[in-house]
């Protein structure tokens, strides 16, 4: 028993430090392909505890009419999933651009037919803004996002395509304006969104993620700090792109 | 091949216009109201003006809110301005025997929705009282509101306020001439139609932006270059100073079709074609200064002569038109705006000081400001908790904020009238 | 732009790990100091472009327009990194006419003088590429810089403006002789914002300026 712990706590720390599972000298799953462990965004099952993470950086477009000119708001993107027994996978992403942070984890649920793997899922988001006017107000707020969602992924020989369809539920938003709250909690469904995503090698071992997300949104959160009164679903679309660490 | 057109399709929508859902533009059936004598905007006043709250039990709608201000035009056309949801309504109609019938439309300016309405008072609740020119009891409005095309909904409205009293101290200042593009009223931000719109909308006052040609002709117009945003077409692009008059005349038009006005055109309208009681000219082009202050006095004189009260106001938003107006042979010959220090503003001795409201609530400058005999605005608020958070501050019994520019009118009209009301 | 390259690795062979791995050996054999095109792990490779094709408005381009399709010649140039695997990442410029009109005052009112107008664009976009079996599929992101010409009486009016933007192109690559390719390619580029979008039937030269 204590054996099988300290094995398992051997292949966690592997894992995190980016380590294969075969050097580990850990036992592989027969059908296991060897560079799966560069996949972030497919929710194809991987060895358990493996952590895949990627570096990038995303560029969301903020939506006109709520900004006047198509505007780009780039966030530093961090991006992991971490693989669990069962089929299940623990998924997340920080990002941030100082104004706006966002900090995302959930899980998910793999299930692998053939090279197609279908996952159900649920993410929660909270999301930090804060900004001080020139020589006025501190402006901040704190939003909570529930993202039910479903992710559809195919194995290609080396490559991995991945679409996911995303719910957004806002369970809360409160603002403050110099410690001031302005804005209250509140259940809402406020849009949806889709994101497509391609992981492959690029050079060497290293692969890339690329993505994009398009959200349908009602009070998209990359916005927060505008005043506008707009309560339309407005379009937005995000593209990213990283490293596979 | 599906990947291809799955391509196009991405591409197409990975870009960054936001197709919204046209607004809906209701008809209104005039018919009721023919023949119908007008309101008197003397004497009827005091009895339509007013805060009313809508009666839960009665009515069948509910996406106004609890309170909606109720205002008689000196053009005698009701409007009407909800708590909830930037909406306004626009009615037009009169008395008949002892009774009052209106027609109109509404617009929440958050997204597409609109529609029409009809409005009674009925004799017992005010129609009488209304035909004869009384002024005595609280009316009750009766209305069907349909939302769209959709089936009509009852609003019973009771009066239960006067609306807020500053008024003779405040100005509800519009931007862009009465509204963005943004909001798709129909017409364009800084055109004419949108200047004879802007006092439906709510506002008292208007915001106008003032920009060179490349021949030296001041216009009214926001951006400093030409975008899909603001104009039609493709060729006109780029920085406005790199056409003349002629051709933006000629080649080139507002979104909503119509032609890009001149500054003296725009206060020809304002002049003539409304009630609006101040232009805050927002000088975006410190070249053409001389040019403005020529205008403006003229203007400003022509309205005189008409006896019309409007203020005229030239807006100083940088030191660089601070500049050039210190050294205007017309300096002091017109009223001045000072968006800089109090000191700026002292200095050129301007008749408003406003600061932008991301500086906070600046008690002790806008008092010393109120104290040297200058009013205070403050740009640009858009948010609830913002504008109710200014139109709290008070000095000497009046607004502390004697004017607050905002792109939603209707949102601080409906707040401005309410502040003294707890529903 | 993703399920271009999912398009690509569809058509593409698919290898067992244990084929793969040999590929790689044998590629790593190779000795770099003679390496050639096609047996070279990175390439730095540049891509001439030229054609004729479509533009297509969503609104006539000005207020006298009658019409919102117009034709004119396109070309580019991608200057890209080709590591060892299908995806090749680097940058593309180049220069388009979207639409030239002439219109006479005699035909239309309000208008005093002929005038004739024209709208071109210097796109400037992050390029990816893949390239299986010699068939190319590639998508860009960026922006394009827009020229505005307005002539009227002799006298030109130039104005400018920059618009966000994406491409994509597919394309087959011959190789008549080594780190040369040549081919055709249908190249679509599109700016949402300003409801324009471009389709252009294009031959590219391509050429491996560096192989290492």
């Amino acid at each position: 028993m204590m054996r099988h712990v300290i094995i398992r706590c051997v292949a966690f720390l592997a894992a995190v430090l980016g380590t294969h599972a075969q050097e580990a000298g850990l036992p592989v799953p027969a059908d296991t392909v060897y560079d799966e462990r560069h996949y972030v965004i497919s929710p194809r099952p991987l060895y358990r505890f493996r952590m895949s993470g990627s570096a990038g950086l995303s560029l969301a477009v903020l939506p006109q009419p709520l900004t006047e000119y198509p505007t780009p708001a780039p966030m530093v993107d961090l991006r992991f999933k971490l693989s669990l027994p069962l089929g299940l996978a623990g998924y997340g992403r920080l990002g941030s651009n100082l104004a706006t942070s966002l900090a995302q984890g959930g899980g998910l649920y793999g299930i692998p037919l053939g090279p197609l793997t279908i996952a159900p899922g649920y993410s929660v988001a909270f999301v930090y803004g804060n900004i001080t006017y020139v020589d006025g107000f501190n402006t901040t707020q704190k939003r909570w996002i529930n993202y039910p969602m479903v992710s559809a992924s195919w194995r290609f020989p080396k490559a991995s395509l991945t679409a996911r369809l995303e719910a957004e539920f806002t369970t809360s938003v409160i603002s403050e304006i110099e410690g001031q709250p302005t804005g209250g909690d509140r259940n809402l469904w406020t849009g949806g969104a889709l994101t497509i995503a391609f992981e492959q090698p690029f050079f060497a071992d290293r692969h890339l993620l690329l993505g994009i997300t398009l959200q349908s949104s009602s009070d998209p959160y990359q916005a927060w700090f505008l005043y506008n009164q707009f309560k339309d679903r407005l379009f937005s679309s995000e593209f990213f792109i990283g490293f596979i660490l | 091949m599906k990947g291809l057109a799955t391509i196009i399709v991405m591409l197409l929508a990975a870009g960054c216009v936001a197709n919204l859902e046209p607004v809906f533009e209701p008809v209104v059936d005039r018919g009721p109201i023919a023949g119908t004598t007008p309101l008197d905007t003397g004497s009827n006043r005091a009895l339509v003006d007013g805060v009313y709250e809508v009666d839960a039990n009665e009515s069948t709608v509910t996406r106004f809110g609890q309170l909606i201000s109720v205002r008689l035009a000196p053009n005698t056309q009701v409007n009407m301005y909800a708590t909830q949801g930037v909406t306004y309504f626009t009615l037009e109609g009169g008395t008949r025997n002892d009774s009052a019938i209106f027609v109109g439309s509404w617009r929440g300016v958050q997204g597409p929705a609109a529609g029409s309405l009809t409005m009674v008072v009925l004799p017992s609740e005010g129609g009488s009282e209304l035909a004869s020119g009384g002024t005595k009891g609280d009316l009750v409005l009766r209305c069907v509101v349909r939302t769209g095309n959709g089936p009509g909904e009852r609003l019973v409205l009771r009066r239960t306020a006067k609306l807020n009293e500053d008024l003779k101290d405040f100005q509800i200042i519009a931007h862009r001439g009465g509204g963005r593009n943004s909001e798709r009223l129909g017409v364009s931000e800084n055109s004419l139609p949108m200047l004879r719109l802007a006092q439906q909308l709510g506002s008292t006052a208007v915001e106008i932006d003032v920009v060179s040609t490349k021949d030296g002709i001041p216009i009214v117009f926001h951006d400093p270059t030409f975008t899909p945003r603001t104009v039609m077409g493709s060729y006109i692009i780029g920085d406005v100073t790199n056409y003349t008059f002629e051709q933006l005349r000629q080649y080139a038009r507002l979104l909503n079709g119509e032609v890009i006005p001149t500054l003296e055109e725009a206060l020809d309208v304002i002049i003539r074609e409304t009630d609006l009681q101040m232009v805050w000219l927002d000088v975006k082009d410190a070249s053409i200064t001389d040019r403005i202050l020529e205008i403006q006095r003229q203007k400003a004189s022509e309205a005189d002569a008409l006896r019309r009260n409007v203020r005229l106001l030239f807006g100083i938003p940088d030191t660089d038109v601070l500049r050039r107006y210190r050294n205007s042979p017309l300096r002091g010959q017109v009223e001045v705006l000072c968006e800089l220090s109090p000191d700026d503003a002292s200095d050129v001795d301007a008749a408003v000081w406003a600061p932008r409201f991301t500086a906070g609530i600046q008690r002790g400058q806008a008092e010393r400001m109120h104290d040297e005999g200058r009013d205070v605005y403050v740009w640009t608020l858009d948010d609830p908790a913002f504008i109710e958070q200014f139109l709290a501050e008070r000095y000497k019994g009046k607004p502390l904020y004697t004017g607050i520019l905002t792109n939603y009118p209707t949102l601080l009209a409906s707040r401005f009238y309410t502040i003294k009301v707890k529903p | 732009m993703m399920v271009l390259f999912a398009v690509t690795l569809m058509s593409a062979p698919v290898f067992s790990q244990q084929q793969q791995q040999q590929q790689q050996q044998q590629q790593q054999q190779q000795p770099t100091a003679t390496a050639t095109a096609a047996d070279s792990l990175y390439r730095v490779e540049l891509h001439l472009i030229g054609g004729f094709g479509g533009t297509k408005y969503t609104e006539p381009p000005s207020i006298f327009s009658e019409r919102e399709v117009f034709f004119g010649y396109n070309v580019n140039a991608r200057l890209m990194w080709h590591p060892d695997h299908l995806l090749s990442i680097g940058v593309m410029s180049g220069y388009q006419v979207f639409s030239r009109e002439g219109f006479q005052a005699s035909e239309h009112d309000g208008l005093e003088n002929d005038l004739s107008l024209e709208l071109s664009s210097v796109p400037i976009h992050l390029a990816f590429e893949v390239r299986p079996l010699n068939i190319r599929f590639g998508a860009g992101i960026g922006v394009y810089l827009l020229l505005s010409q307005m002539q009227e009486q002799g006298q030109i009016t130039h104005s400018w403006d920059v618009a966000y933007g994406g491409s994509a192109w597919v394309g087959y690559a011959f190789e008549p002789i080594p780190r040369l390719r040549v081919g055709p390619d249908l190249v679509l580029q599109v700016l949402s914002d300003r409801g324009i979008a471009n389709l252009s039937a294009m031959i590219t030269v391509q050429y491996d300026l560096i192989v290492y």
